[in-house]
């Protein structure tokens, strides 16, 4: 795989995470179900993940990128497997509502591990770091980073009005922040 | 308020990577992630703060 083939596998992996981020507001916002600290964590995972393409896109495919990418998501597959730990016995209903079977963190637990294994198979593919030349952004590469960074952004907002200015509740049930 | 400032350092981060020279934008992001793990590992030390 050359370096433009590579550069657009990256644009789609940030656009996969910006999907990420957006699934994870819609159940916050039309099901009510708001994210917990656990949940917090993994989507903070799920935005240092988008670290390596960004980089990818901006400086040219490198090992090291693609490294930071795989870190943050073993990390973050650590969270999830804890979460799946948490609610293991038998009889435990779990957090939040199950999305075809699933619960939210074990889905969150097989998308890092696929993101493992992604980031993994893109650095078979040793001809992408031949070219030393800086790629020149394309309009959707540059769309994908700046949609990545509002939904972080916009993670923000969201966590400082469900834990207001306090220590974040366990098991939130309203925006703490407008509460009087 | 803890994750609050973590998605503001890592908003921070990611805007570092696009717009910041190589070597600053992968170091604040190792520090980050380094701040993110000790994070996850204080609390799953602490259960009684850690939520499910």
């Amino acid at each position: 795989m050359k370096q433009s083939p590579a550069v657009l596998m990256n644009v789609l992996a940030l656009y996969a995470i910006a999907g990420v981020l957006f699934a994870a507001f819609a159940m916050q916002f039309w099901l009510s179900e708001l994210p917990c600290p656990l949940c917090l964590l993994q989507r903070v995972f799920f935005c240092a993940i988008a670290a390596g393409p960004i980089l990818n896109l901006r400086y040219g495919p490198r090992a090291s990128h693609y490294a930071l990418s795989i870190l943050a998501a073993l990390i973050g597959a650590s969270v999830s497997a804890r979460q799946i730990l948490l609610h293991i016995l038998p009889g435990d209903p779990g957090f939040g509502s199950a999305v075809f079977g699933y619960h939210y963190y074990t889905w969150a637990f097989l998308l890092f591990v696929a993101a493992i294994g992604l980031a993994a198979l893109m650095l078979l593919f040793d001809r992408q770091f031949e070219d030393d030349e800086v790629p020149s952004p394309s309009l959707g590469g540059t769309i994908a980073v700046w949609l990545v960074i509002a939904l972080v952004a916009a993670n923000v907002l969201s966590t400082l009005a469900i834990c207001g200015f306090a220590e974040c509740p366990d098991n939130p049930v309203r925006y703490q922040l407008f509460q009087k | 308020m803890i994750f609050t400032l973590l998605f503001f350092l890592w908003t921070g981060v990611l805007i570092a990577a696009w717009m910041m020279p190589r070597s600053i934008a992968i170091g604040a992001t190792i520090v980050a992630l380094g701040l993110t793990l000790a994070l996850f590992i204080h609390h799953i030390s602490d259960p009684l703060t850690l939520s499910f």
